[in-house]
Parts: C-alpha cells; structure tokens; sequence
C-alpha cells in the first residue's frame, strides 16, 4: 500500500483539479464544435485549449507537474529518493511534421527531464489508452518495493491531425456529443490535458488529506491489436488481479471509474467484463463525455476526479448517458450522487487488447 | 529470493544469436521477412505487421523455440517490459506522410502505438500476463531490472521476458531476455555487458 495524492488537471474546463470537478459537477463539458479539423475537413466536436495543434506538451505537463509539487510538504520531498514517471501516447506531435527524430519520445522523456533536475530518474510509459492507469499502477510498485520514495505520475497528451484522422480510419468518431455506455452511442470525441498525481510512501508528504493506493494490474486480451475482446477477457482478468491483490471484496468497491469510450464494441466489452465480476449494481461513469478522450492523459484525469470524489464524497454523473446501451445491465450514474465514497476501482483499456485497473481507498 | 537470466536471444541485422552464440543468419536483403521464412514461422498476420512487431515477433520465436516451456506455464505467469528508443517512430512517420497527403489507413494507424508489439506477442502465444512498453535510453538497464524486479517480487508474475527493440530507417536490433526466480543462471548485473557483448 502507498499514498496517493496532489491531484491537478489541466484541461478545457481549468487547471486544477478542484477547477475540474466543480466544472463536471455542474455539468459542463469542453467538448465543442470545431470547424474543419477533420481530413477532409469535416467539422468535429473536440476537447481541445484553444485550437488544435496549439497545445504545447511540454509546458502544459510543467505546469501540471508545478501544480502538483506545489501541493507537497518541500523540504520533506527535498530529501525523497524521487522518480518522474510521463504517461503519454505520442508526446509532441508538432515535431513530426518538421524533423522526425525530434518527435522521438525519448527526445520529449529528455525535454521534460532537463526541467526538473532535481528527481533521481524519470521514465516514459507509452502503452495505448492505458498508459496512465498503468503509469500509477507502476508508480505504486515501485514506490512499495522501496526503489523509491515518491514517484510523480504526469500524463499528457494533445490532439492533433495525426491522431484525428486515425480515428476517423477507423470510423470510431462521432460526430456529435459521445455518449459512453448509452443505446444511441455512436462513437469517440477526442480531447487533450496534462494531468498529474503523486505516489508516495509518505503521508506527511502531502499538505492536503490523501488517500491509499492499494495498486494495480495489466492484462493483455490475447485476441484482437484494435477490436475490443468479445467477452472482456482482458479487463475481467486484471480486474480480478487487482481485487485479489488488494484483498478487498467486491463487496466494498463503491464505484467504478469506467474507461468508456464511447464506441459500440468498447462500451459492450466493458459491461460483459463488470457482470462477469457481478458488479453491476455498483455506481459507474466515463467521463470521456467532458474531456473527450485523452490517451496518455486519461488514466491520470479520471484518477483525479475519483480522487475529489473522495475528497467531496460526490459521484459525478456519466456525461451523455440516458438509456441501456450495453447488453448486460450496469448502473450508469445519471445524476451526481452525494454518497461516503471510500474504495473506488478505476479501470482502461486500449489498443493492443491491454487492459488496467487500480484501487484507491480512503 | 534468486533472480537470474535463464535465456537470451539478440537480433543485429542479419546475424542472430542465442545465449550468446551465433544463430539463424539472413540475408540483408528485406531480412525480416528472410527471419520469418528461415524460422518456419507460419504466422500470415506477420505480413500486415509494422517493423517494429515483426522484430518482436521474430526475436520471441526464437526464444520460445529455445525454451518451449515458456508455452506450458499458466497463460498469466509471463510478463514483458520493453524499452526502447524509437518505438513505432517509423510508423509514426509513415502515418505522418499518408496524412500530409489527405489519406489515413487504419493498418498504419493502429501501428502507431509502441505498445501494439506486446498484443502481437500475447495473441500468438495466448498471453494473459502483465506487460508495459516504455522508452529509454539503450544504456538504461535498471529501468527494465527495477520492473522485472519489481513484477516477480509482487507475485504478478512468475517469469519475465525484458526486452529491447529497435526498428528504425532499416537499422533492427533486438534482445530479449528471460528473467526467471531460479538459483542457476547469469546474475541480473551483467545484463548490461551482455546487451552490450553485440
């Protein structure tokens, strides 16, 4: 067990984490309209800063990574054996069309690492839609197996023509507000952040309350590199790992950050996942629906919200989300909740048939 | 608790080795596919793979060819960690040209996730386990120890394949290498000269 905390979002709708969740706690999204950004130019709606391909990564992660240290005891994180961990999918994208090797992400690893001198290593997971839930389910472990004392986990992605017009290959956007989980889904928006927590084995780390990390597992489908599997292998498995890892029943897991998409094939695979665990009465939400899909950033954004949500004691509703969409029954929240949130499962799934999940407890 | 190296299997241009020894050797010429043919590989979804993957794909036959046990374990108990510089910056840049051109194909697309190697391996060998691709540096050994490490010590998994790849503008390298909890094998610190000894 480890120590969770520090939470910042920098995204459309603020940059704190607190900024964040009262703007998705009243409903707001930053999913927007914009104009031509398609290949072909086709207008789509987008969680986009300002407008694409203005997001610098690397100083929007600074500032996320700024943002969260801040949140630290200094002289105490001063004397930490401290790692940087980046979760992100495709780094600066803006470089591609300029000069390839500068769009390495081992260039990007070293940009970011030049700006914060003062970790003892840092390090750049790269692994689908998974990356962030993987990137703390990394930092757990290596904070609980002593190699270091505190890991700072930042993921950030921006969006770009690149990634647009692969999703569009693959007939995943919609063209209209997502809607995770709903019978009229008809596919992904995509979005961009930074987003950043701190793992550590340290609770006086933290200025504010933090909370237990009870870490985290990966599992590969074994089926398909871009189709979801038909009966949520993948997610059933590391779910299960996670759960037994952690030694916690079922029973007490009071609510389920959802990767949900919002594409038919996902949303369906996610819900066969959670029946097979029996979870379906357990409250659930995506919430792809107000910062689109963030790749690298994702896992950490909704981290932070499950994170306030146990600050605040308020489940957020799921954005989009009207009527059953998915063939086994879960419960989808449609309105906040003012409930004692006190275990939260968090889960993702991506390309490659990787699935993740993580526990945290208040 | 004993962690050591059990197996491990390089890839340099045409030339290939296991445990240090010279193995299959190829052609130069399109030397991936040459790997799949002389390997007797039998996998027609090879041919749809980006660089990155057949390199992967063609560094693990070997391995698992020369520890066929590798296949009997629980489909949990092997986990990958690979590293590497480039990952799919290839494809990256591939996708980058179709897109400059008003195109998008999503067989290049999906290759465009450094991590998709690992999802090419676990459908062929119905892998369950843990993985995760990250990018370092190919003097960063302690990276990949401190996962393997980390991996074994927390019972996620019971073997670890760390790997090492690179598919870059013609130029291919790989090493895997087989990380077991026995008492017999190369100690985990001379995985750097040995990486190296290539």
């Amino acid at each position: 067990m480890t120590y969770i905390g520090a939470e910042n979002i920098i995204s459309p709708l603020g940059s704190t984490a607190e900024q964040n969740f009262e703007e998705i706690r009243k409903g707001h999204s930053g999913i927007r309209i914009h104009s031509s950004i398609g290949l072909k130019g086709e207008d789509l709606p987008v969680s986009v800063m300002t407008t694409l391909e203005t997001f610098d990564p690397i100083e929007i992660a600074v500032r996320s990574i700024q943002a969260a240290t801040k949140k630290l005891n200094s002289q105490e994180f001063e004397k930490h054996k401290k790692c940087l961990l980046i979760s992100t999918t495709k780094g600066d994208l803006k470089q591609l069309q300029q000069d390839v090797s500068e769009a390495s992400l081992l260039r990007f690893k070293q940009q970011i690492h030049s700006r914060f001198p003062e970790f003892d290593d840092i390090q750049l997971i790269s692994n689908a839609c998974i990356s962030g839930v993987l990137s703390l389910v990394w930092a757990n472990d290596l904070v609980q197996s002593e190699q270091f004392d505190s890991v700072v986990v930042c993921g950030v992605d921006m969006l770009s023509t690149f990634t647009l017009a692969g999703f569009q290959s693959f007939f995943a956007l919609s063209d209209t507000h997502c809607r995770p989980f709903d019978k009229d889904r008809t596919g992904i928006n995509l979005g961009e952040a930074a987003s950043t927590i701190v793992v550590s084995s340290q609770p006086s780390l933290f200025k504010e309350a933090c909370f237990h990390c009870l870490g985290g597992s990966v599992s590969s489908d074994a089926n398909h590199i871009s189709g979801p599997s038909r009966t949520g292998e993948g997610l059933f498995r590391t779910i299960d790992r996670t759960i037994r890892q952690a030694k916690v029943e079922k029973s007490e897991i009071d609510f389920i950050s959802a990767h949900g998409t919002g594409t038919n094939y996902n949303d369906e695979m996610e819900s066969i996942a959670f029946d097979r665990h029996e979870l379906n009465k357990v409250p659930l939400n995506s919430l792809k629906g107000y910062f689109g899909h963030t790749f690298g950033a994702a896992g950490l954004v909704e981290s932070s919200i499950c994170l306030q949500s146990m600050r605040k004691n308020v489940l957020i509703a799921s954005a989009g989300y009207a009527n059953q969409g998915t063939t086994k029954e879960i419960n989808v929240l449609q309105e906040n909740q003012s409930v004692p949130v006190d275990l939260i499962l968090k889960t993702a799934s991506g390309f490659g048939g990787s699935n993740a999940s993580i526990l945290f407890k208040k | 608790m004993s962690l050591t190296i059990s197996s491990y299997v390089q890839i340099r241009q045409e030339k290939s080795f296991l445990n240090g020894t010279p193995c299959v050797t190829v052609d130069e010429q399109d030397l991936l596919k040459q790997y799949y043919k002389e390997l007797e590989m039998n996998y027609p979804k090879f041919y749809k793979m980006d660089s990155l993957c057949k390199l992967g794909m063609i560094a693990m036959e070997l391995l698992v060819k020369s520890k066929p046990e590798l296949l009997d374990k629980n489909n949990e108990a092997v986990a990958m960690v690979f590293q590497s510089e480039n990952g799919c910056l290839q494809t990256d840049s591939e996708h980058q040209a179709d897109v400059d051109q008003g195109k998008s194909s999503p067989a290049v697309f999906v290759y465009t996730l450094s991590n998709i190697v690992c999802g090419e391996i676990s459908i062929r060998y119905k892998w369950f386990g843990e993985s995760v691709f990250f990018i370092s540096d190919a003097t960063d050994t302690k990276s990949l120890l401190t996962y393997a490490k980390s991996l074994i010590l927390t019972d996620k998994a019971e073997c670890c394949i760390l790997g090492r790849l690179e598919a870059f503008e013609g130029s291919y390298s790989a090493d895997l290498v087989l990380v077991e909890n026995k008492d017999e094998g190369i100690h985990l610190e001379d995985l750097q000269k040995l990486l190296d000894s290539k």
